[in-house]
């Protein structure tokens, strides 16, 4: 009696595990990427279904340290900001209203910065180009805590700048990094090899003087040959073919031109005088957005758009609107209120492939910018600095 | 040989089953955990490789840089960005896009050497590669560039490191943009 049921467990333990070990091969199939026989790369376009929890940042959006949504961030001198959720699992950090009581000074003295003198205390102040910092009262003097920290290379005044807290003849070092000596070595690792220099070695002197020497071990580069024939960059014959049904996703939108309709240029003084070198002022067709990024409706605007010369502009075909951010050229042209010019690098920002294009979309002196994204993108030779309650690019 | 009762059987058939599950469920959540974060960046979402953080660059998601973390060697300038930009126009071929990309590459910068070109699929889209090496101030960086368009707008997914490092990465950003999906 007690064992005619042996053979049954030893069968229900057999399908239980046998059955788990399937779930498991189907759970894990289910969720693996796959790389494509042909091409170079596959996907899908399927609506994902990730694991998205609503509160989380995933995206380390401005100042890189939203975790969550609602956290409030410390960015030092008493300033603050709210990480809000932007779009997906990026969030933004807004700034809150820094506690900024203009009655209370600090004192002009010598022994305040400089930024600071005759400033509110808590009052954001600009102590270099590009660079901000929180008045802070410190016993009677004035001491100006910079906003934001900067990695290893970058130059620093004072060490509170750097992440690593050391400064080091003017740039942000670790115990690993050059910090004088050959300016091809600043920056880079001690002994490393200078990769744009074949057979060079930063070598050091047991501090952060560096110096170039020839060291053979250091390998050449890869050449690499062009297979471009320079007759024409072309990889095929250009095709003309519409790819995109744009009227597909634009239903429900307030349509009055058409895109891809030529640029129209406006001539008369005003008109020249509207925009700088390289601009000109002129009616283009594309899509307004809302502040959430929705097109509302796509419609002329009129606004300086990036040329060279008449002649090049008609030759070429303006494929697309740049961002903010975002490369441009005679293709990609820069959006609203946004100049196409030579990428300024911002300390802690990603600017990756950028410096092979040389030029992206940035906003020119006096638009509003957002002082709480670590980029702001002002054009060069101007920082994002408070004017009143809002930040302008100065 | 000692006879079992039914409880006792039962009690082992039991407790080895629930053994198997923890085991099963210990293995997930160790092979999951190892092999990637979900990121969902509003229009698109992918398979981040392990420790690789995300940086929101403009105000909005149009513009995502996806960097290794602080603590490795590579910098700030390594690592891949994904911009999405307004297509003008709806006559342009993701080839004609392609031919312009590198027209204009080579135009903006004399250091450019474009090291190859194809043609394929990504994220279920035609796609162009551009494949290319440029050389900047802070040495000499190893880049590719794939194009498509989709919804009426242009993607751009650039993958660029300094050339020491370029393979180094290579299999965790392709393993990264094979698990691209668009919304």
């Amino acid at each position: 009696m007690k064992t005619k049921y042996a053979p049954l467990a030893v069968v229900l333990v057999v399908v239980t595990f046998f059955a788990v070990i399937l779930a498991t091969f189907v759970f894990l199939s289910s969720g693996s990427v796959f790389v494509a026989d042909s091409g170079f790369s596959s996907g899908g376009q399927k609506p994902p279904s990730p694991p998205f929890d609503p509160s989380v940042c995933s995206g380390k959006g401005n100042n890189g340290a939203c975790e969550r949504v609602n956290q409030e961030v410390n960015l030092g001198g008493g300033a603050k900001c709210r990480c809000d959720r932007t779009s997906g699992s990026l969030c933004k950090c807004t700034p809150l209203a820094a506690p900024v009581d203009t009655s209370v000074k600090c004192p002009a003295s010598p022994d305040n910065s400089p930024a600071c003198n005759d400033k509110a205390v808590n009052s954001v102040q600009e102590y270099a180009p590009g660079r901000a910092c929180t008045c802070q009262l410190n016993g009677s003097a004035c001491g100006c805590v910079p906003n934001q920290k900067f990695t290893i290379g970058t130059r620093c005044t004072d060490k509170s700048e750097c992440e690593s807290g050391l400064c080091t003849n003017g740039v942000c070092a670790n115990e690993t990094t050059c910090t004088s000596g050959d300016q091809r070595c600043i920056g880079e690792e001690f002994n490393s090899c200078l990769i744009n220099q074949d057979y060079y070695r930063c070598t050091h002197d047991g501090g952060g003087k560096c110096t170039l020497k020839i060291d053979t071990s250091c390998k050449p580069n890869e050449v690499t040959t062009d297979p471009i024939n320079e007759e024409g960059p072309f990889l095929v014959p250009p095709t003309f073919t519409p790819t995109v049904n744009l009227s597909a996703i634009e239903e429900g939108i307030e349509v009055k031109c058409a895109l891809g309709t030529p640029v129209e240029f406006i001539e008369g003084a005003a008109a020249e005088n509207a925009c700088g070198t390289g601009e000109k002022y002129g009616r283009i067709c594309e899509k307004k957005r809302d502040k959430n990024g929705k097109t509302v409706s796509i419609e002329w605007q009129k606004r300086c758009i990036p040329v060279k010369e008449d002649k090049e502009l008609k030759e070429s075909t303006v494929i697309a609107i740049g961002k903010l951010g975002q490369i441009c050229n005679k293709t990609v042209v820069c959006g609203d209120n946004l100049v196409c010019d030579t990428n300024d690098k911002t300390a802690g920002v990603p600017s990756i492939g950028q410096a092979a294009q040389q030029k992206v979309c940035v906003l020119p002196k006096g638009e509003k910018c957002d002082a709480s994204v670590k980029s702001n993108f002002c054009i060069r030779g101007s920082s994002c600095a408070a004017e009143g309650q809002s930040f302008i690019c100065k | 040989m000692q006879k079992l009762s039914k409880k006792t059987l039962l009690l082992v058939a039991g407790s080895f089953v629930a053994l198997t599950v923890v085991l099963v469920l210990a293995v997930l959540l160790l092979t999951r955990s190892s092999s990637g974060n979900n990121f969902f960046g509003g229009r698109y979402s992918l398979t981040l490789p392990t420790s690789w953080q995300a940086t929101q660059i403009s105000d909005d998601d149009s513009t995502i840089a996806f960097t290794l973390p602080e603590s490795s060697m590579a910098g700030d300038n390594e690592g891949f960005i994904i911009t999405v930009s307004d297509l003008i126009t709806d006559k342009v071929s993701i080839q004609a896009y392609g031919n312009a990309f590198v027209g204009e590459l080579k135009k903006a910068n004399s250091t450019v050497s474009i090291t190859d070109t194809k043609e394929g699929t990504l994220a279920g889209q035609s796609a162009v590669k551009v494949a290319y090496n440029f050389t900047d101030e802070s040495g000499d960086y190893k880049s590719v560039t794939y194009s498509f368009f989709y919804k009426g707008e242009v993607y751009t997914v650039t993958y660029s490191t300094k050339a020491a490092n370029f393979d180094k990465y290579y299999a965790d950003f392709e393993k990264s943009i094979e698990s691209m999906n668009l919304v």
